[in-house]
């Protein structure tokens, strides 16, 4: 017969790992969450740090960057220098800023002016950022489109000036180069984040535990807590930046119309698309967030597939049909989580 | 065979190991904890468990913003401003999800416990 000796203390000790571990895996790590305002937008943050306090300081500390940002770049903001640029037609632009409009240009012009910085006439007529946007008078919309070329803007390093009447308007980009703010604060830290804000996304680091991040790809027709596919990363060294452009952002109606704010470059219209959103992934949040405005206003082309590739971006384009083609290495990332109502669109089906 | 000692260090240890156990759970709220935190310009102003919600209920912030509440949900119903974003957001119904009021820097917010499968951000 086999003897086997037990020792009370010993089992006592084994409940007490027992119960112990099976405590931990009630509560995974969560992270911090906190939410701020900038750039006309919620800002929100999760930060995975040691405490709580920690996480909300380098929230703050970001969303001090961003509004640090915005007062450089905004065009509503009577004493930026994007403001003070459009009000006297040249200014020594602070290297941030300067940047970006650098940036900006580059993907301007190798997006055949899709993207268009220049615009910034035509979109203030049409008042989108404001609380009462409406269209504008045929005439004057002429006029501002006339003075919206891109030629009309001048660089010698930081000096820019403007010819013919032609306004900057950085909306297209502003929350990629916030988040690239977002970035470059995250970077003096060692911990993992997520920020998003107005439909930009930065993943920062790897998501605590083994799982990737999941960043939902909003449903063009639902509220704007619903999404219909997610994309999966599993984070690392370098930042993945997220952002969606989409018809069903601001819009208003006038005479059972609906208008979105998605301008054209050539009509100084809002873009005729069947396209209802278009996501691009990329590196930088400035890229990631004008691409998805140029590949909207493209359209699913070869340009726009060849624009994206330039910059080593993925793309999602989804249709009001339910289509949905996805470019680029994020192909692997992405399932469509609503299969009743979207589909993938192979290579082949594309007709470009 | 040796016949199984309690000796009363056991039952002590024991006894301590499901206090904390007990505790751990009491700390972090049952799974079926759902709290609707409003918070304005980043102060709570309201807060309530939303299963402990019984009828419908209509809230005036001290800012304007009115919100809905009923059994399971939350919802911006109108604010003071022209554009009305916030009402797009529709009804928060699980963990995570968020809605934001941004002219009047009103934020509603879903914690609890169980984990959805909701995604770490939507863009």
């Amino acid at each position: 017969m086999l003897h086997i000796h037990y020792s009370s203390a010993f089992i006592s000790l084994c409940l007490v790992f027992i119960l112990f571990f099976s405590s931990c895996s009630l509560g995974e790590e969560a992270g911090f969450e906190k939410i701020g305002f900038s750039m006309g937008s919620a800002i929100s943050s999760r930060i995975y740090a040691e405490n709580e306090a920690e996480a909300n300081s380098l929230s703050e500390e970001i969303f001090a960057a961003i509004g640090e940002l915005d007062s450089l770049i905004s065009a509503t903001d009577e004493n930026s220098e994007i403001s003070a640029l459009n009000a006297e037609g040249e200014f020594f632009l602070s290297e941030e800023a300067g940047e970006i409009i650098r940036k900006s240009l580059d993907i301007c012009e190798k997006s055949n002016g899709r993207l268009n910085i220049a615009l910034g006439a035509v979109t203030k007529l049409w008042g989108f950022s404001t609380d009462l946007p409406s269209l504008p008078d045929e005439k004057e919309l002429k006029s501002a489109l006339g003075k919206s070329k891109l030629e009309n803007i001048l660089i010698d390093g930081s000096f820019i000036s403007l010819k013919n009447g032609a306004q900057i308007d950085l909306g297209a980009v502003g929350k990629g180069a916030g988040a690239d703010e977002a970035e470059r604060v995250l970077q003096k830290y060692s911990c993992s984040a997520v920020i998003s804000f107005g439909g930009t996304v930065l993943l920062h680091g790897k998501k605590p535990g083994k799982e990737n991040w999941v960043i939902g790809v909003r449903d063009p027709f639902g509220s704007q807590n619903d999404y219909i596919a997610t994309l999966s990363f599993s984070g690392g060294q370098e930042a993945v930046f997220i952002s969606t452009s989409g018809s069903y952002e601001k819009t208003f109606t006038e005479n059972g119309k609906v208008y979105h704010h998605i301008i054209d470059p050539e009509t100084g219209f809002p873009v005729q698309t069947e396209l209802v959103s278009v996501t691009a992934v990329s590196n930088s949040g400035l890229i990631a967030d004008a691409l998805s405005t140029a590949l909207f206003a493209e359209g699913l082309t070869n340009r726009a597939l060849e624009l994206a590739n330039e910059y080593s971006a993925g793309a999602v384009f989804i249709f009001e049909d339910g289509r949905i083609y996805v470019s680029g290495q994020i192909k692997d990332c992405f399932e469509i989580t609503n299969t009743n109502k979207y589909t993938l669109m192979s290579d082949e089906e594309i007709i470009c | 065979m040796k016949k199984l000692s309690v000796k009363k260090g056991d039952i002590a240890v024991l006894a301590l190991a499901l206090i904390a156990f007990a505790a751990v759970l009491l700390l972090r709220g049952s799974p079926n904890t759902v709290t609707a935190e409003v918070s304005i310009n980043g102060k709570t102003v309201f807060s309530s468990d939303l299963n402990k919600i019984t009828e419908k209920e209509e809230i005036e912030l001290e800012n304007g913003v009115i919100i809905g509440i009923e059994p399971g949900k939350i919802y911006f119903i109108s604010s003071p401003c022209s554009g009305k974003d916030c009402i797009k957001f529709g009804e928060l119904l699980s963990e995570g999800q968020t809605a934001v009021c941004v002219p009047s820097k009103t934020v509603i917010t879903l914690k609890g416990e169980k984990k959805g499968s909701i995604p770490d951000a939507i863009s």
